[in-house]
């Protein structure tokens, strides 16, 4: 019951951090020009209540509508003889004197007439523009019809049903390009996700490979050399060890597919200090580890050290990783730009540029949950292997 | 004669030789003791400081340094003609090692050393901002957490500073371009706001890697028995936090992580910078990620190709030797 209570603590925080972390995008993104809650879409005017509906006479003045849309006197061209001239639609009637039905009447046949001259319609009544008034803070302001905007949503009704509705019926809304966006981001998830946890597995097994090396070395003097070099190397940034593998020949192929999200994983895991971060790492744990009283008995006992400090690498390894998956989740916008990839980094790089905010705060959000959920899994894994915790938590 | 007794130097039974030759034999022995201490010098203290040094002399040389201004090495092929301020001494196409130009020139001809000491521009300012504000906000939520623990003010900003950690920090910089610097009427243009929003974005997201540090420290030395004497002399939690144990113990904390993001800046600004010129930095700005592109189709080992890469690794790796140096030397038998 106290594990399942432990359990149940950890699944509310990962939950409520990915919910905060979701609304302050939210309001990050509300405070910018692209703010959804900005008028953007034509206003319709029927149904609309004079006093009580609210108009936008541009994208962020909004008030509420102190006049119907009215439309002024309509124009049409009379031709006599060789002269045209223009005059109000009500002004022109038939020869007997009757107002002119302009659905059929036909231009250059019917005869019509303005006064005592007749002639005949060169083009139907125009359409003149429609004005609406609109009370804004006080103030009268008077607007074309067609140049109104309807209000956007409200801060709360866009957090709470466009967003997060649309990720429970899964239609957030379309994308730049048209597409569904959670149909874009899962796409490029596909790419992205086996890259980055690609690339944290290599790191780990070639740190570890690395810490076994330098504690087999029985030249303790080349150690810092070694150790040094190794950091020196990772030191590159992603972009310049990319940048040298495109220029010895490891290029995308679209005849063999695995060539560009492999080379993403090496660069990866190598670049961006993150091997040589996670050799330091894993090297004070293995040196904290070979330090207690278990290993060395098991040492004296002939047994395996490495057997046995196993298990306890488990933990922190998982901590380590959880720690450097964020990390790998940025770096891989550069690593799949380099290499043409479809993941969500170049995506999140063409939703900045397009500008597209419903498809950056969807990928970000996402990102957050993967995260999120690392670090779930491995407080899950603490809760389970950790007797500690458990006791911890039984004692109150 | 007593052992302690002063003796005349002239009386001495050691031999006597001519002053140069004296003098050559002390300076040969200090020699020896200086390479001999060199063993156990911190030698990435030695290269930090260096690449930092570097970086301030490279960043006051900018100053003075205005490329467009200087003489252009194009080829009338690639270029249609020359530009620049000056005549044109050589002939010869871009990103490629020119007679009398150290380091050749880069993609419009300018030369290559000018040019990566100009792109210092690109990154120093907007990285002391950054730092500033995760060292402000790092500092004081840090601090307020770790000193007021067990109530719902640490659990808060715990909360929040979980919260922004979940972002990875380029994202974050991804999602301010998007939000803010996408909308203007020329984005490629606005290199102020671009950088700004830049330093600010990655500031805010190192705010809780410093927080954490700080937190633990604070927590560390509220045990420690000269807190403890200050309470008890009646001191403020403010004095006490802010004089004892901010400015007194936790300086090189701050001064690690101000490297570290320093650093951390330098690799975020070139990479961005080297995607394109609507991530990163303008085209009309050097930076060194905009030079190692703008001369992609160069020879792999060529000074055009080689030097911007290198300033890029070697920054990054002293400030990062710098932290660590900083760190290990002066945290110790501080906790």
């Amino acid at each position: 019951m106290k594990t399942a209570w432990l359990v149940g603590q950890k699944v509310g925080h990962f939950l409520a951090v990915l919910f905060l972390s979701s609304l302050v995008l939210a309001g990050l993104l509300w405070f910018s020009p692209g703010s959804p809650g900005k008028a953007r879409d034509p206003m319709n005017f029927e149904g609309a209540v004079v006093d009580t509906t609210r108009v936008c006479i541009t994208r962020t003045d909004c008030g509420v509508l102190r006049s119907v849309p009215t439309t002024p006197p309509k124009s049409v061209d009379v031709l006599f003889g060789d002269d045209l001239r223009t005059f109000p639609a009500t002004d022109v009637v038939t020869q007997g004197g009757a107002a002119i039905d302009y659905d059929t009447v036909k231009l250059r046949q019917d005869a019509v007439c303005v006064g005592d001259e007749c002639g005949v319609l060169t083009t139907y009544p125009a359409a003149g523009p429609r004005t609406v008034t609109v009370e804004v803070d006080g103030v009268l302001e008077e607007a074309r019809a067609m140049d109104a905007l309807a209000p956007g949503p409200g801060f709360l009704a866009w957090f709470g049903g466009v967003f997060w509705g649309g990720v429970f019926t899964w239609d957030i809304g379309p994308a730049y390009n048209g597409e569904p966006v959670l149909g874009l981001v899962m796409e490029g998830a596909k790419f992205t996700l086996p890259i980055v946890f690609g690339a944290l597995l290599l790191a780990v097994v070639v740190g570890l490979l690395q810490v076994a090396f330098l504690t087999w070395l029985p030249f303790p003097s080349m150690r810092g050399v070694l150790r040094t070099a190794m950091l020196g190397l990772s030191t590159a940034p992603v972009f310049i060890i990319g940048y040298f593998m495109t220029k010895a020949g490891i290029l995308p192929n679209p005849d063999v597919w695995w060539i560009a999200p492999l080379a993403c994983i090496a660069i990866l895991s190598l670049g961006d200090s993150n091997l040589g971060e996670l050799l330091l790492q894993m090297e004070g744990e293995v040196r904290r580890l070979r330090s207690r009283d278990y290993i060395h008995a098991a040492g004296l006992r002939g047994a395996s050290a490495f057997k046995h400090m196993l298990p306890g690498l488990v933990l922190p390894l998982s901590s380590i990783g959880a720690a450097k998956i964020a990390f790998l989740l940025g770096s891989v916008v550069i690593a799949e730009v380099i290499y043409s990839v479809p993941g969500l980094g170049e995506l999140s790089l063409k939703a900045a540029v397009k500008p597209d905010p419903l498809l950056l705060v969807t990928i970000t959000v996402f990102i957050t949950a993967v995260v999120g959920l690392v670090a779930l899994v491995r407080d899950l894994l603490e809760i389970a292997i950790d007797p500690r915790v458990r006791k911890a938590q039984e004692g109150g | 004669m007593s052992d302690f007794e002063f003796k005349d130097p002239s009386e001495s039974e050691e031999p006597q030789g001519s002053f140069v030759s004296r003098i050559g034999k002390g300076a040969v022995k200090d020699l020896i003791t200086t390479v001999l201490r060199w063993r156990h010098a911190d030698y990435r203290l030695l290269i930090g400081s260096s690449v930092l040094f570097v970086l301030v002399v490279f960043r006051i040389a900018a100053i003075f340094i205005d490329v467009d201004q200087l003489e252009s090495y194009l080829d009338s092929d690639d270029s249609g003609g020359f530009r620049g301020g000056g005549a044109a001494k050589h002939v010869t196409k871009y990103c490629r090692a020119v007679p009398g130009l150290l380091l050749g020139n880069d993609r419009n001809g300018y030369s290559l050393a000018m040019t990566i000491v100009e792109a210092v521009e690109a990154f120093f300012e907007p990285a002391m901002l950054s730092c500033a504000i995760a060292i402000l906000a790092g500092t004081l939520l840090g601090a307020v957490a770790g000193y007021f623990r067990g109530g719902l003010l640490e659990s808060g900003i715990k909360l929040s500073l979980t919260v922004v950690a979940a972002y990875p920090r380029l994202i974050l910089v991804i999602v301010a371009m998007g939000f803010f610097v996408a909308y203007m009427h020329d984005p490629g243009g606005a290199i102020r706001l671009r950088l700004t929003m830049m330093s600010t974005m990655l500031g805010v997201a190192y705010v809780p890697v410093l927080a954490l540090a700080i937190y633990q420290k604070v927590g560390q030395f509220q045990r420690e028995q000269f807190i403890e004497a200050a309470r008890a002399h009646g001191l403020s939690d403010k004095r006490i936090l802010l004089y004892h144990i901010l400015l007194a113990n936790c300086a090189p904390v701050i001064a690690r992580h101000f490297f570290y993001l320093f650093g951390y800046f330098i690799l975020v600004e070139t990479s961005l910078s080297y995607l394109g010129p609507q991530y990163g930095v303008p085209g009309s700005m050097p930076s060194w990620g905009n030079l190692l592109a703008g001369c992609s189709k160069g020879d792999l080992f060529s000074p055009a190709v080689l030097a911007p890469a290198m300033a890029a690794i070697t920054s990054i790796l002293g400030l990062t030797f710098l932290g660590d140096a900083i760190g290990e030397r002066f945290e110790k038998g501080r906790t």
